[in-house]
């Protein structure tokens, strides 16, 4: 190592102009990035075997919530001007090549009695003139399930003017959906509602374009807080401007690569990846801080610059490249994830980690010897003389202690281990929306109108059998119950349909709303339906259907209680019996058991990485024990963070879970460093285990501390996110890794002083060796 | 004045040529109402056995089966009673149709099953008929009627030469805003239908197959009208078609639909 350094300070020119060279070539490719946050992209993956029958429903009979949604609110609805609003608005964007379909309240289709006859098509052909005719419709309006909070609330105060857009928006991208958006905002600017008349842009396109939106915001607001913030802690930390810019250079040079690598997977900066700058601008800047560092130390203790450099990172090198690879594998255990969302961020951090690395052994030594020495020495800041103190204190706290402090941290284990299993995990599509006027639309749309969250029971049987009359009733058992849930807002099909049909050839008896029991009479009504509609909730041979139920979206947890009740009632339906298969799909189905997947997945790949790294350390110190001793001590932290979730019942969601990922290589770093010190110096030939400890704790502590203070600091930033699954995750990894921190400097401490095989370790070495670095050892003043 | 004579005499082929080219090139609006003048489906002052086959873009398909009769009653306005005779949840159903020419169409639904017939009220021009890819307004022929003409250069479909007329619909429930025809110039028959929706974009295309003299009149024996934006076809054969005189008016009535 030692002569390598000494060659790239030698050629340090050629390695620079190199290195550039490299960050050009990575910042053209990461022009391509851009930030999407599409609920497809967390289900959309060839082994989801969810995905072929939600994209077949989908296709056949459109996406029942794909809708940019005029919400139109006026102190009644059914006055001439509002509706003559509503009609001059549906008109304006009917031309618009972005919507397939428009559809209101004034062009709906309906099928209801008018006196002895049956009015069939347009709802309101005409605008109604008279008090009479508008109280006609009303009544019908607010009692037709077709219409109610789809198109009109239940206090008829609000109603929607729904815009399909060409592209079903489940399959849209976020350009397409914008630009939906953006016409109907165009179009209502152009028709501007008359005086009482507020209208709102809103429905599930806008979640995802906002969504989409707030996370570039993001990026334009955390990746300088955070590089600001880093300047901050460095110049804390060195007391010189070089000092900052070294660690900087190395560590923006790695994120620039980082970004380079990941816009070649073609993947979206999604709510998963958007903390991939964050993640690698704070580890990264972990090892420039340890060699940093050690290299003050080295002209602490005297040594020429150019021996100062090359010692440092040759005694570093073991720690930090193993930090680096027990991090990225901690990573790269997500590679393993069904998710692409998933597995793409945890090749990507790796990648960036090993990259940083890497900047951390090619641009910092050559950046070192361009720079001049820096004129103060880290230990003696008086921060330094704290820290050491502290360190100090610690260390006589333990003393003689150790195996109490190890059966407390065991005991805390076991308790905390109890209290945090009860977590729960439920993610929260509307929930991702920061706060604001889209998140307030969204929520208002939902509690009034329709929700955007969409489940759907998928029927399949011979040809016609959706038309015979058991086959309905049985439909229209289950849509009843769907109706019945809280949680739905709108539940439509095909009996409804006929319901509504046979109503209205029976006068508009209102006891005439079911299912005749003739299957020609049935045939008959579905006839006189617009293909169109009929085509939303029916295959053209009526050997498959659909209900398509809209859900008020309060997250996974309930809205998978009610995919469980929904499914109850089909299992009761009998509809096997009559040659019918039904299955549930939606969005709402497919999407949140993924999204806990993503979850469980996260929470498996941070036990996967778990081990991987304790095998690394044992391969690496060819100490079992070694490696062994350094879990509990770092999954306290982890509890200590569930546990805090679980007091302020804060749920498991893909970001707030995050805290592992992010976690995992930092908790581990101190432990890796300390446990290398120990066998450092048992090497160096030091024999008092109090001693090694001792020396270990003080010369780890220091950098350990502002790496931990960093990291945390860092992930901290993240509170200034717009996503309050970002903030909470800000919160929790400061949590865990100041934790971890603690963790490490008494407990690792103790349970190496208790439980570590010192008499083999030290029978190991057989001469004792004068120690190569003489740090300061003594009692601090 | 001998000259003059001449020369009078000289233009007289060429006026003769340009009047008669201005007769044989008439204006738009005159191709469209011959157009009308002519019943291609059979449902203007005809007696018509047809059927219509129905295809998805799975390719499952589906027949329906009726018969009709016609009357011009108020020419080009008629009168229209048909009757499915299949599939069978749909026979026995009778459909009642009155064009008048000041006011609203009538129609008149007769479902076996409750053994009465219902008005039908409100505009239904944009449904489709019976759920196939026709709809009332594709049938009515109001658009032609009452739309704006424009020329375009003459084409020729198949080895047929056509007028190219586009119309652009003046009704407020028309679900067209532009209708491309292609009319065959010597019997006035439309051979081919290219329908815009309000966004511009094609949705439907009508094709003629297959055309009949049948006592002296044109029909559209074989058409078929796709449906772009569903992927969806309905094929209209008709296959026993003749023109009907001296119909009874009070043929065309709902006592009459009710009867099995």
């Amino acid at each position: 190592m030692a002569s390598y350094i000494r060659a790239i300070i030698r050629w340090r020119w050629p390695a620079l102009l190199l290195l550039l060279a490299s960050l050009a070539v990575a910042l053209y490719s990461a022009r391509t990035l851009r930030a999407r946050f599409q609920f497809t992209d967390f289900y959309t993956y060839p082994s989801n075997k969810a995905l072929p029958l939600y994209v077949a429903d989908n296709e056949e009979f459109g996406d029942p919530a794909g809708y940019v949604i005029a919400m139109i609110e006026a102190d009644e609805v059914f006055q001439p001007r509002v509706l003559e609003f509503v009609s001059r608005l549906t008109n304006a964007l009917a031309p618009e090549p972005s919507f397939k379909r428009i559809i209101s309240l004034t062009n709906t289709s309906a099928i209801r009695a008018h006196g002895d006859e049956v009015m069939s098509g347009p709802l309101l052909p005409e605008l109604p003139k008279t008090a009479a005719e508008l109280a006609e419709v009303r009544q019908f309006a607010l009692h037709s399930p077709l219409l109610l909070r789809r198109l009109i609330s239940s206090d008829s105060k609000t109603t929607a003017v729904l815009a399909q857009m060409r592209t079903p928006a489940v399959l849209a991208t976020i350009d397409q959906q914008s630009a939906a958006i953006d016409t109907l905002t165009r179009v209502l600017a152009q028709n501007p509602p008359p005086a009482g008349v507020h209208v709102r842009v809103t429905g599930a396109p806008r979640v995802e374009v906002q969504t989409t939106h707030a996370l570039t915001t993001d990026q334009l607001v955390l990746t300088p807080a955070i590089i600001a913030l880093l300047v901050v802690m460095l110049y804390v930390t060195f007391r010189s401007f070089h000092g900052v810019m070294l660690a900087l250079a190395a560590v923006t040079t790695a994120t620039v690569w980082t970004a380079g690598i990941f816009a070649l997977f073609g993947r979206p900066a999604d709510m998963i990846s958007s903390i991939v700058p964050t993640t690698i601008l704070v580890y990264g800047v972990v090892d420039p801080i340890f060699v940093l560092t050690r290299v003050l130390q080295k002209l602490d203790a005297g040594r020429a610059k150019q021996a100062a450099i090359s010692e440092a990172f040759s005694e570093l090198a073991l720690p930090c490249v193993l930090t680096s690879v027990t991090t990225a594998t901690g990573f790269a255990a997500f590679a393993t994830a069904a998710v692409p969302a998933v597995r793409y961020f945890g090749i990507t951090v790796a990648i960036g980690v090993m990259l940083a690395w890497v900047t951390t052994y090619t641009l910092l030594p050559v950046l070192l010897a361009f720079a001049p020495v820096p004129k103060r020495r880290l230990q003696s800041s008086r921060l330094g003389r704290v820290i050491d103190r502290a360190l100090y204190s610690t260390w006589s706290m333990l003393r003689g202690r150790s195996q109490l402090a190890v059966i407390i941290s065991i005991v805390l284990f076991g308790f905390g281990a109890a209290f945090a299993a009860t977590q729960r995990i439920s993610n929260h599509y509307v929930g991702s929306l920061p706060r604001g006027q889209t998140r307030n639309d969204v929520d208002l749309l939902q509690k009034r109108l329709t929700g955007v969250i969409r489940l759907v029971v998928h029927f399949e049987g011979p040809e016609d059998s959706m038309k015979r009359p058991e086959v309905l009733r049985a439909i229209a058992q289950i849509d009843r119950a769907a109706e019945a849930d809280p949680l739905v807002t709108v539940s439509l099909s095909l009996a409804d349909v006929v319901a509504e049909a046979n109503q209205a050839f029976n006068n508009g008896d209102v006891a005439e709303r079911k299912i005749p029991n003739s299957p020609t009479l049935i045939g008959q009504y579905l006839s006189l339906v617009d293909r169109a509609d009929r085509a939303e909730l029916a295959s053209d041979d009526y050997a498959r259907s659909r209900i398509a139920i809209l859900v008020d979206d309060q997250g996974g947890n309930p809205t998978l209680r009610l995919a469980r009740d929904l499914q109850r009632h089909i299992d009761e339906a009998g509809l096997g019996a009559l040659g019918v298969k039904a299955e549930l799909t939606g969005n709402g189905i497919v999407a949140y058991p993924e999204l806990d997947r993503i979850v469980v997945e996260l929470l498996w790949g941070f036990v996967f990485a778990l081990l991987a790294i304790v095998l690394l350390q044992a391969a690496l110190f060819r100490s079992l024990r070694l490696a062994l001793i350094s879990v509990i001590p770092n999954l306290l932290p982890v509890i200590a963070c569930f546990s805090v979730t679980r007091l302020f019942a804060i749920d498991l969601r893909i970001d707030t879970c995050l805290v592992l990922c992010v976690s995992v290589g930092g908790l581990f770093n101190t432990t890796i460093h300390y446990s290398a010190r120990v066998l450092q110096r048992i090497a160096e030939g030091e024999r008092d285990p109090d001693e090694i400890l001792l020396h270990s704790l003080r010369a780890v502590g220091p950098p350990s501390l502002f790496t931990a203070v960093v990291l945390s600091a860092g992930f901290t930033v993240l509170t200034l996110s717009s996503f309050y699954g970002l903030q909470v995750l800000g919160l929790l990894s400061m949590i865990t890794l100041l934790t971890g921190f603690v963790s490490d400097m008494v407990v690792t401490t103790a349970f190496l002083r208790a439980t570590f095989d010192w008499d083999a370790a030290l029978s190991r070495v057989s001469q004792p060796a004068l120690p190569r670095v003489s740090t300061h050892m003594s009692p601090p003043s | 004045m001998k000259n003059r004579l001449l020369g009078k005499l000289a233009a007289a082929p060429l006026i003769f040529v340009l009047l008669t080219a201005g007769a044989a090139t008439p204006s738009p609006k005159e191709i469209i109402a011959r157009s009308l003048e002519v019943d291609p489906f059979g449902l203007g002052g005809a007696s018509v056995t047809a059927h219509l086959v129905l295809k998805d873009k799975a390719g499952t398909v589906r027949q329906l089966a009726f018969t009709g009769r016609s009357l011009r009653h108020d020419p080009p306005f008629s009168k229209s009673l048909v009757r499915f005779t299949a599939p069978a949840d749909l026979a026995g159903a009778g459909f009642l149709q009155v064009q008048n020419r000041g006011g609203d169409d009538e129609r008149y639904l007769f479902l076996p099953e409750l053994k009465r017939s219902r008005r039908i009220s409100g505009s239904l021009r944009a449904s489709s008929f019976m759920g196939t890819d026709f709809s009332f307004a594709d049938l009515d022929r109001r658009d032609f009627r009452e739309g704006d003409a424009t020329a375009k250069p003459d084409e020729d479909i198949g080895k047929f030469p056509c007028y190219r007329v586009d119309v652009a619909p003046k009704r407020s429930d028309s679900p067209y805003s532009k209708i491309e025809t292609w009319i065959r110039k010597d019997n006035n028959l439309p051979l081919k239908l290219q329908m815009y929706d309000r966004s511009k974009v094609l949705v439907k295309t009508f094709s003629v197959q297959e055309v009949r003299r049948i006592e002296g009149e044109w029909f559209a024996t074989k058409s078929r009208m796709t449906d772009h934006a569903q992927t969806h076809t309905t094929d209209l054969v008709l296959d026993a078609v003749t023109p009907l005189k001296g119909a009874a008016d009070d043929e065309f009535t709902v006592r009459n639909l009710e009867k099995m």
